[in-house]
């Protein structure tokens, strides 16, 4: 058992509320991140289960025990650091050991431990150097498997791909990944990149502004986003966000945009509304619904391109198209979808549901 | 500012000539000292600008036990000083550096204002306390009460220095189950380095120059610390000043300080600047 | 923690950290620091001798009057004073001066900072000896050179003539002590941005207008604390006077006077009444130079 249990825990750092109110379960090996804008309080629930950060209020459990006062050693938790955070005076081999000889392990059991850890990362020919000598990578993979030995039920990372460089960044991703299927340790994730969120974890925390915005697993937060703050947030490139106004009219909702009326099923909720599609569920040409669009500009990427468009009053929108479509800027255009995959938020930016849906 | 080759000649000709006059200014004493203290017996009244490298007044002083007994002194107290000082001041520091407590204020401020303390404010009081202590007369003394100047600089300084230390390394130790004893010596302490060779080197230069309190704590020469040594050298009369022997004992003691003011001048500096920039 | 006294938080357990790192420290400083100061006061309203300090009655204020009464008392404050408001003035301006050569970009500056770093690092009383040489009346290598240049006859008595004593304290005090000016007006230097200097000259700014209009203003912070910290140690100034002229009335400051009361007299009331009126006089000004120090940095909006 080695599960993780946020009971409404509070954070304040005098009379700034940080985290407010967090309830959660993270089960047993499972791989949850933490994401959300910088300022969410992401990395301080992540410091707040390390016992890097006092709970103010609230209850944190592991296992299913109290840890609150417990410091951070007892917690039977390994954490790996933004910055690597590797002793700089002390060789590879020490970095890793250092905790098992803090701990009073015999030295044999110490260096089988390290060893392994090292053959593991792919970094036993490195034991000799100093961090200062290591590559932006060979430092993270130190600083994991600075984790790995201790051979804890629990990690949690931080950052930890934010200072490395796009390609060392996805190949450090899978390498994690990797991890966590052999290791099979619970694991807390904390980034601000949705990518990272949505490639890793098994659920996804979205935060925001100390509270939490959505829970689930990445394609339950991709299909079903439960607010439009996570809708804008999850996905690349962003949502595309229209105004509008929903009217019923009988036996179904209208749909008002700027560029025409939409029949949908009925909805509870009339008034103003947001509609949001992604821009891979915008059709050029096509869907149940359309509208007419001026080209502002065609950004290829190789197999797909994102098509950038005027639909009137200044709004520009983003679909994503297959290859490179015959279009050039200054062309007008219609631009369509389906409503099956079209989302809508009332005015408190929640997300509405057909009814009986 | 653009100018001509022969004027930036100039230029550099009347820097260096500067360089020249600033040099000799503080160097000449030395040389003129050193020069003084190898002249033998009546020669040293001569003034003859060289030397005759006689060593008459070095065996003089050095085969006089009582100031290679201070010497020694000088050596223990200014030792131990540095050992103590920097002790209690890394524990300090990691206190007052790493962790936010209330109080924490109120403590730097205390050490602040302790140090500009005029130690003459503190003699009888000290002078009771040494005598309760019983270290009146002992080099204990002046360890103890070298504490007053070098303590709160050292802990100033290495406060400064720690908070500038990676928060997450410290981290990093808590998460692998230092306490923090050992944060402080397995991890912080070697990455200290350069401060701590400044701070140190300042508490030795303050301990072995220290006068006020090596004169007044101190009553028989066996127990004696250079400085007050070299002070209390006189002749029979005021026209029979031992100045060989004075110029000797006073090269003997400046040596080292020489020795180290040119080898880690880059520390000293920095923790002289340390002290007041920051401070 | 609301469900009881067992549960301290990580915070209050860190607090607690601290202050056990702390004690040492404190006990030490109370020991050496605070509890004798407190003494001292204590003492000065009392007619205890250094003999048997444990006996003693409380006589208020009467060591105070005798001090006040004293005209040497007042002779050595004077002479503090004189000594620190000169010697400091001039150890700014020179060391200023030097400052300003050192940060030249030329080759051999390492070196002569590590000269200029030898005066302040070696025993006062060193220097005492070393200058009370140069200058023997008799021997002297000053007066040598000055009767060979023919600007005088005879050596002159430089540290027994009551005229010339305290300028030559000065200037013996100027030779330790300038260094220190020197590196912590250069480190001062050093921190200014290279920036305003180019933008400065490419706006043809004259380098006399760069030094009165940025040098200056941009350097006052950091002068203003290099002179706080020669104030404190010039107004308590004890060695080089002691070895150079010690007998004389002239170059007594505060600290040989009070010493000598207490050691030599061994009257610990009056002795103690004149320590707690040098604290309390080098309070008073550095608290007047703080605030002012302050209220300039307002006024000139640094």
């Amino acid at each position: 058992m080695s599960g993780i249990d946020l009971i409404n825990v509070v954070k304040r750092f005098g009379a700034l509320t940080v985290i407010d109110g967090v309830d959660l379960a993270i089960a047993e090996g499972e791989f949850v991140v933490f994401v959300g804008p910088s300022g969410c309080g992401k990395s301080t629930l992540l410091r707040m289960i390390a016992g890097l950060e006092e709970i103010s209020d609230g209850e944190l459990r592991i296992a299913g025990s109290r840890m609150n006062e417990t410091p951070p050693a007892k917690r039977n938790i390994a954490m790996v650091f933004q910055s690597y955070a590797l002793y700089p005076h002390m060789n590879v081999e020490r970095n890793l050991g250092f905790a098992l000889e803090t701990a009073r392990l015999p030295a044999a059991e110490i260096r089988e431990r390290v060893t392994k850890a090292a053959k593991f990362l792919k970094i036993d020919h490195l034991l000799d150097r100093r961090p200062a000598q290591l590559s932006g990578g060979q430092q993270q993979r130190v600083a994991i498997g600075r984790a790995l030995v201790r051979q804890q039920k629990l990690f949690l990372f931080d950052e930890p791909l934010s200072n490395l460089d796009a390609d060392l960044r996805m190949e450090m991703r899978v390498e994690i990944a990797r991890i966590h299927r052999e290791v099979k340790a619970t694991t807390v994730y904390v980034t601000h990149d949705q990518m990272e969120a949505m490639t890793l974890a098994d659920r996804i925390v979205v935060l925001k502004d100390g509270r939490i915005a959505q829970v689930g697993t990445p394609m339950e937060l991709y299909e079903r986003p439960a607010n439009r703050f996570v809708a804008g947030f999850i996905g690349s490139p962003r949502m595309n966000f229209l105004p509008g106004m929903l009217v019923r009219e009988g036996e179904e909702s209208v749909l008002s945009l700027a560029g025409g009326r939409h029949r949908l099923s009925a909805h509870d909720y009339a008034g103003d509304v947001s509609l949001g599609i992604r821009p891979e569920d915008l059709i050029l040409g096509g869907g149940d619904a359309t509208l007419e669009a001026e080209v502002l500009l065609v950004e290829p990427l190789g197999g797909e391109s994102l098509v950038h468009l005027n639909v009137g009053d200044g709004r520009s929108i983003v679909a994503k198209a297959q290859g490179r479509p015959e279009i050039r800027p200054g062309a007008t255009t219609v631009v369509g979808w389906n409503h099956t995959r079209a989302h809508l938020f009332d005015k408190d930016e929640r997300a509405l549901n057909p009814r009986g849906a | 500012m653009v100018r001509s080759a022969t004027g930036r000649r100039l230029h550099r000709i009347a820097i260096y000539g500067l360089f020249a006059v600033v040099a000799l200014y503080t160097l000449f004493p030395f040389y003129w000292m050193i020069a003084s203290s190898l002249k033998s017996g009546q020669a040293i009244f001569d003034v003859t600008f060289l030397p005759d490298l006689k060593f008459n007044n070095y065996e003089a002083i050095l085969s006089d036990g009582v100031f290679l007994r201070s010497l020694l002194n000088s050596l223990i107290v200014a030792a131990s000083v540095v050992a103590l000082s920097l002790g209690l001041a890394i524990a300090a520091a990691y206190a007052l550096g790493r962790i936010d407590f209330r109080g924490r204020s109120p403590i730097m401020f205390l050490f602040l204002a302790v140090s500009m303390f005029p130690q003459i404010a503190l003699l009888s009081g000290l002078f009771e306390m040494i005598r309760w202590l019983g270290l009146y007369n002992t080099l204990g003394s002046l360890i103890f009460a070298y504490m007053i100047f070098t303590l709160p600089f050292n802990i100033w300084v290495l406060t400064t220095f720690m908070r500038s230390l990676p928060r997450q390394i410290e981290e990093a130790a808590i998460m692998d189950g230092c306490s923090p004893l050992r944060i402080v010596r397995c991890i912080f302490l070697p990455m200290m380095g350069p401060a701590l060779i400044s701070t140190g080197l300042l508490a030795f230069i303050a301990s072995w120059n220290e006068f006020l309190f090596a004169l007044t704590f101190i009553l028989t020469d066996e127990n004696r610390t250079v400085p007050v040594a070299i002070a209390l050298i006189s002749g029979s009369s005021r026209y029979e000043f031992p100045y060989g022997a004075i110029m000797a004992a006073s090269t003997i003691v400046t040596v080292p300080l020489i020795v180290m003011a040119l080898l880690f001048q880059k520390y000293i500096v920095s923790g002289l600047t340390a002290g007041a920039v920051k401070g | 923690m609301a469900t009881g006294a067992i549960r301290i938080g990580l915070n209050a357990k860190r607090a607690r950290t601290a202050w056990l790192f702390l004690a040492p420290s404190l006990l030490v400083l109370f020991a050496v620091a605070l509890w004798p100061l407190g003494r001292t006061f204590l003492f000065s309203f009392t007619d205890a001798f250094l003999t048997e300090p444990d006996i003693y009655a409380y006589i208020g204020l009467e060591n105070y009057f005798t001090l006040f009464e004293d005209a040497l008392w007042w002779q050595s404050v004077r002479n503090t004073l004189y000594f620190t408001v000169v010697s400091v003035s001039i150890e700014t301006a020179l060391g200023l001066a030097i400052a300003l050569l050192l940060n030249a970009h030329m080759s051999g500056r390492g070196f002569m900072r590590a000269v200029i770093l030898i005066p302040w690092s070696i025993p006062v009383v060193v220097s005492a000896r070393m200058w009370q040489w140069m200058l023997h009346d008799q021997f002297g290598i000053l007066n040598h050179v000055l009767k060979l240049m023919g600007v005088i006859d005879h050596g002159i008595a430089w540290t027994a003539n009551p005229d010339l004593v305290m300028p030559v304290i000065i200037a013996v005090d100027v030779w330790i002590t300038t260094p220190f000016m020197v590196l912590l007006i250069l480190a001062g230097l050093q921190m200014l941005p290279k920036s305003i200097y180019e933008a400065a000259s490419i706006d043809g700014v004259s380098e006399w207008r760069q030094f009165t209009a940025l040098t200056l203003p941009l350097l006052a912070p950091s002068i203003a604390v290099a002179v706080l910290f020669r104030l404190l140690d010039a107004l308590r100034m004890f060695d080089l006077s002691f070895v150079l002229s010690s007998n004389s009335d002239d170059t007594k400051t505060v600290s040989i006077y009070a010493r000598e009361v207490l050691v030599n007299f061994q009257d610990m009331g009056v002795g103690s009444a004149a320590s707690a009126a040098i604290f309390l006089m080098i309070a008073v000004v550095t608290a007047i130079y703080v605030t002012v120090f302050r209220l300039n940095r307002k006024l000139l909006g640094v």
